[in-house]
């Protein structure tokens, strides 16, 4: 549950409000027990963040992605182009969309492993691992479109600033570059389904988000403290995985 | 056998070039109609009856497969995908779920709820109840008095409803979002390239989204507006023409906040590198018809100049990143 308040917790935590809204919280927070609980979180957390050393982003992820892929509905061979011909002959259309169903929910995995935590501070606890990773959120949540991120704690996590390194540098993650571009060789491999109209509006729209994409990866570089332009990147990035994924259903669709 | 199904395979074969057939429908019948190109328009009437009307080529025929809860029409052609102009008369209960390839699909006058899909084509619904969804790779959608839930998007095209009472979610890519005259407790809006315009009521108690990558967003707001608003950019500006004073500790990077009246509804609005305009509902009528005009035009409304406009004026458009 939250109120006009749940937004501004870690302001106060952080002691960035004026007076006026400083005294208004400490009003509201003896009435308020989720309140007072995630102000305790926060301390917590905030303490715990300050207490972390500077370790690399987890990327050991992905090898066990990729592996259940590999083992899974697609082919190996999707990797290695000159084998792709064989392998277009041979995979049924149920095969071909269980395989893009299957990278749309790797997608959905990796965006959620880079971005879909943060936001999770302020709703959930501090985990006592001290991976740096698991410390930001304590368990896996529903691969989701950033659309769904959980608004309310957007204000909380610029303070934490170590965990932002993290958080900033997954933005980078090869991971996600290497899931889009399979899309994109799933796509490339359909296209001859699609009309060349469809093609060329596929690509324009391609330009477009890879335009969007660049745009934010830059401004995160900039500022890679901002809340914001990460929120925003991974939206961004979202807004491409959807693309490519209803082209390739498209495709799919025409048999 | 509880799920009983009558199944009548009407098959009307080439040669005829075309249909005109109706047929009696029990309420809780589901219309499905599947095309490839040609266009979709549906009609509704008060009877309880289906009425179809195709016009196609030698090569092609419809097939009506209707079972208890279903009638399914599908275009078949010899070699080709089969391609039909539809004319379909409808019950206004009856459900619709409308899919074409290049198919321009127009919905006036039903109060059920409505699926439609295109590739390339536009889709127009006027009406529609419970659930409304509509979706075109590169067609623009338009929707307008409908009451339910909205659910819509074009990737190349922009995004248009008016009159709506009910959830709404618009989404598009290279298109501009208008909303004008909705009512929603829950409203999200994005779009890559292009702007979103708002004018509708706010709720108490509700929660409204917009946001683009490169265009500007303009909301028009009642004269006492009691919301929270959040406002996000990285390289664009922020105006509004109601009083708004941002304290230090409201503002976080790119992204700040105040509130209006009460606070009871939250609002936010992010440009990644537009602007962002809150003004007053009768403001942004007056653009309305202006700034619809461009979006027909083909110009998404991507950074549109507000302050140099003057009443009547055109807002001015430039077109950066403009495909």
């Amino acid at each position: 549950m939250t109120d006009r308040w749940t937004e501004r917790l870690s302001e106060y935590v952080d002691g960035d409000l004026n007076d006026r809204d400083r005294e208004a919280i400490e009003a509201h927070l003896p009435t308020c027990a989720t309140c007072r609980e995630t102000v305790a979180e926060l301390r917590e957390l905030l303490s715990q963040a300050r207490a972390l050393e500077p370790s690399p982003p987890a990327v050991d992820l992905w090898p066990s992605i990729a592996a259940r892929i590999e083992a899974g509905s697609r082919p190996a061979s999707m990797r290695q182009p000159a084998r792709w011909k064989a392998w277009r002959l041979t995979l049924s259309l149920p095969q071909a969309s269980l395989a893009a169903l299957g990278l749309v929910a790797v997608t959905a995995a990796a965006m959620w492993w880079t971005v879909g935590q943060a936001p999770r501070l302020v709703t959930r606890g501090p985990s006592v691992s001290g991976d740096r990773t698991s410390t930001v959120g304590p368990g896996p949540a529903a691969p989701s479109p950033v659309a769904s991120i959980d608004r309310s704690a957007r204000a909380s996590v610029p303070t934490l600033a170590r965990a932002d390194q993290s958080l900033a540098a997954a933005f980078s993650d090869p991971q996600y570059d290497a899931t889009i571009a399979e899309l994109q060789l799933v796509l490339d491999h359909e296209r001859s389904r699609l009309d060349p109209k469809t093609v060329q509006v596929v690509e324009k729209n391609l330009r477009i988000i890879d335009r969007a994409v660049a745009d934010a990866r830059r401004a995160v570089l900039a500022d890679p403290s901002s809340l914001y332009l990460r929120e925003h990147l991974a939206q961004v990035m979202m807004q491409k995985v959807d693309l490519l994924r209803q082209a390739t259903q498209f495709a799919m669709s025409q048999g | 056998m509880t799920h009983a199904v009558t199944a009548l395979l009407f098959t009307i074969l080439a040669g005829t070039g075309g249909v005109d057939t109706t047929i009696a429908v029990r309420k809780g019948t589901r219309l499905e109609v599947d095309n490839f190109a040609g266009d979709i328009k549906v009609r509704a009437w008060s009877k309880d009856a289906l009425r179809i009307e195709a016009s196609h080529s030698r090569r092609t025929r419809v097939d009506i497969d209707r079972s208890q809860s279903l009638i399914r029409l599908t275009a078949v052609g010899r070699m080709m995908p089969g391609s039909v102009d539809y004319q379909l008369t409808v019950p206004t209960w009856m459900p619709l779920d409308l899919h074409g390839m290049s198919a321009e699909i127009d919905v006036d006058g039903t109060r059920a709820a409505v699926s439609a899909k295109s590739i390339n084509g536009d889709i127009k619904i006027r009406g529609g109840g419970e659930m409304i969804t509509a979706s075109s790779l590169q067609g623009q959608v338009e929707v307008e008095d409908a009451k339910g839930r909205v659910e819509v998007s074009s990737t190349n095209s922009g995004v248009k409803l008016r009159g709506i009472s009910g959830d709404v979610q618009a989404e598009s890519m290279n298109g501009m979002i208008l909303l004008d005259k909705v009512s929603a407790k829950s409203l999200e809006a994005s779009t890559v390239n292009g702007s979103i315009v708002f004018v509708g009521s706010i709720v108490s108690g509700g929660d409204y989204n917009l946001s683009t990558h490169n265009g500007t967003v303009m909301v028009g707001l009642p004269e006492k507006p009691d919301v929270a608003v959040t406002v996000s950019t990285f390289s664009g500006e922020f105006s509004s023409t109601f009083p708004i004073a941002i304290e230090r500790g409201q503002r976080a990077g790119k992204r700040f906040s105040f509130i209006l009246g009460d606070g009871s509804a939250k609002l936010e609005l992010e440009s990644f590198q537009g602007g962002v305009r809150l003004a007053r509902m009768a403001e942004l009528i007056a653009r309305l018809p202006r700034l619809e005009a461009d979006n027909d035009d083909g110009d998404n409304g991507d950074e549109i100049d507000w302050d140099h406009d003057d009443d009547n004026a055109k807002p001015k458009s430039k077109s950066k990143h403009k495909e």
